[in-house]
């Protein structure tokens, strides 16, 4: 369905995909988070422990980035999606109108 | 299970040093027994957690090894125009800017899983040598002949002294190798995981108080594979967008908005680099509609690859003394846009010849030396001391030292003493792939300040191999780690292979 040059179908597509992919990235920094968390002690030497605490940090951080980009991606997708469909129900009531004015003529 | 201090381990090694030294048939058995005592701990850590660790890094960069590829899957396919609200970036961008980040996890997570694990089996290994000191230790505890110097005078053999002397103070020794072999491990261990982390510059950036959209472009920006903004420079420029007032963040998106990119991603470079914003707002216009060869022609001095030049002129330094002056220019063309602009192009911004670039570079190379070298004569070069002070001083023009506030100050090294080499390297290492350059002096012997001096610039890192910058030929060059820690620096100056000292950032 493309009337208004939208392809809401594959918007939608997208909008899930995106989601899909979200899922994905908080699945793998759940396990890693999850894995990595208890970790420090293992490691011994205070001066280990403090960088390594330093990299693990920064990594979450990073992991969130992706994680709110997709999101954020997949969240518009829906909404352009949405606004799209609104759109063309609208245009299509407003040939249906237009047409039972015609049929009335 | 708490840590130990690595401060600790230096204290077991000086007192096993300590021990060693004062060996007499007197101090023998004492000695044995406190050896025993302190060989009797086992080493910090867990190389069993440890390989699961390691293994917990290596399942993630697997599992979102695909991630990536699906996210530019998903640029490459039509995207409606959904970013409203951010400036100049496309969906598109901003996914495939992802997509290039995501792909950045898989070989930092195996780097680190690997470092892990080598630690871990380096850490195995220290501790089985451990057990057998240990055992070693017990066994000559029980053997080794008593003195009674209170009582009745045992005739004892001085041979057979001195074979026990000798065996006990191998023993000793073997401790100190053990204990110096974990912090050697530990010192690498500890700059593998600098590097990781120097990979994570978009999350670091939005904590700092960046947009996500902004993060995530400027931390994909690559120049010629290195990254345009280190992290020291994305967080620097996220606290200068931070506490920009709402009038002047428009100001500033209004001219993103109409440059290119990579133009955005120079502009915000040179706002990162403290200039005022009045001037990146007239450097913005400057650039604006230039394609991306002549930005990095003419802001990152990226005409060929390979080497800091400009029209096919390599930026070198202009006099036999001047290594220390062109390293600073080098280093804060590298560091701001606009200083990079003023070197290549002339009034009105006319792009100047190369002959025109190499005139300037040598006048501006000048009024460097003539900065850094107050007290010091010009014929002998520049001091380390004065070197900081040109990265400090924005002697040659620029906005600001590529550290920011923090500064460049003199680590002295002593490349024949790892403790000292080592910790100079991973410093450096930190610093340069946070995005500061690092002069490094050269010399033909150590603590030489005269003849023979030279100074390079550690411009990259990767792997253990560090870029190296020479003024003398304007090349980079790749140079294995090992050569700085080993005193073989023979790629650039057969005769000053000695790294003496390290101009170092300390933010």
């Amino acid at each position: 369905m493309a009337e208004l040059g939208f392809d809401v179908t594959g918007i939608r597509g997208q909008a899930a995909r995106a989601a899909a992919l979200g899922d994905d990235l908080r699945a793998v920094q759940g396990t890693w988070e999850t894995a990595t968390g208890s970790a420090p002690p293992a490691l011994g030497l205070d001066v280990l422990v403090s960088a390594f605490s330093a990299m693990r940090d920064a990594w979450s951080e990073q992991f969130t980035v992706y994680t709110e980009v997709v999101s954020k991606l997949s969240g518009h997708l829906g909404a352009a999606a949405t606004n799209y469909s609104r759109a063309e129900t609208a245009n299509t009531d407003n040939a249906e109108a237009v047409m039972h004015g015609l049929n009335r003529l | 299970m708490a840590s130990t201090a690595y401060d600790q381990i230096s204290t077991i090694i000086n007192r096993l040093e300590q021990l060693a030294d004062l060996l007499n048939p007197v101090s023998l058995a004492e000695a044995i027994g406190q050896t025993i005592s302190i060989v009797a701990s086992p080493l910090p850590g867990d190389a069993g957690q440890l390989r699961t660790l390691a293994s917990a890094f290596i399942s993630a960069a697997r599992d979102a090894g695909p991630i990536g590829g699906d996210l530019h899957t998903m640029a490459d396919q039509k995207l409606p125009e959904v970013w409203q609200g951010d400036v100049a970036v496309t969906a598109a961008q901003v996914v495939n800017d992802a997509g290039d980040l995501v792909r950045q996890l898989p070989p930092a997570f195996t780097y680190a899983g690997s470092a892990i694990d080598n630690y871990a089996g380096t850490l195995s290994q220290l501790e089985g040598k451990r057990q057998e000191l240990l055992q070693q230790l017990y066994n000559a505890s029980h053997s080794v002949p008593n003195v009674d110097v209170f009582g009745i005078d045992i005739p004892i053999d001085p041979a057979e002294w001195s074979a026990w002397i000798a065996a006990i103070r191998n023993l000793i020794y073997g401790s100190i190798d053990l204990y110096n072999d974990l912090q050697d491990a530990a010192d690498i261990l500890a700059g593998e995981f600098a590097d990781v982390q120097s990979k994570a510059g978009a999350g670091m950036t939005v904590k700092a108080g960046m947009n996500l959209t902004d993060a995530v472009v400027l931390a994909a920006t690559t120049v010629d594979g290195s990254d345009l903004l280190g992290n020291a420079q994305l967080t620097r420029l996220a606290e200068i967008m931070a506490a920009m007032t709402p009038a002047e963040r428009a100001r500033l998106d209004a001219v993103l908005g109409q440059n290119s990119t990579l133009a955005q991603a120079y502009i915000l470079k040179a706002l990162a680099a403290g200039n005022p914003l009045s001037r990146v707002i007239t450097f913005a216009g400057q650039i604006r509609g230039q394609t991306n060869p002549w930005l990095i022609e003419h802001l990152s001095l990226g005409g060929t690859p390979g080497k800091l030049s400009y029209d096919g002129t390599a930026l070198i330094q202009s006099t036999q003394t001047e290594c220390g002056s062109a390293s600073i220019v080098a280093a804060q063309a590298m560091s701001d846009p606009i200083f990079a602009y003023s070197l290549t192009t002339g009034p009105g911004g006319t792009p100047l010849t190369g002959a025109q670039f190499a005139a300037h570079v040598a006048a501006v190379d000048q009024a460097t030396h003539d900065f850094t070298n107050t007290v010091w004569p010009q014929s002998l070069g520049t001091s380390p001391w004065g070197v900081a002070a040109g990265m400090n001083g924005g002697a040659a023009g620029g906005a600001g030292n590529p550290a920011g506030p923090a500064g460049y100050g003199v680590t002295w090294v002593d490349d024949t003493d790892p403790r000292s080499a080592y910790p100079a390297l991973q410093q450096a290492i930190s610093a340069v792939d946070a995005g500061y350059p690092v002069p490094i002096l050269l010399a033909p012997t150590l603590g030489n300040l005269g003849n023979g001096m030279h100074y390079v610039l550690i411009t990259g890192h990767s792997g253990n191999q560090l870029s190296i910058y020479d003024p003398e030929g304007g090349r980079i060059t790749q140079v294995p780690e090992s050569d700085f820690l080993n005193g073989d620096m023979q790629a650039y100056d057969q005769g000053s292979p000695h790294v003496n000292a390290v101009i170092m950032p300390s933010g």
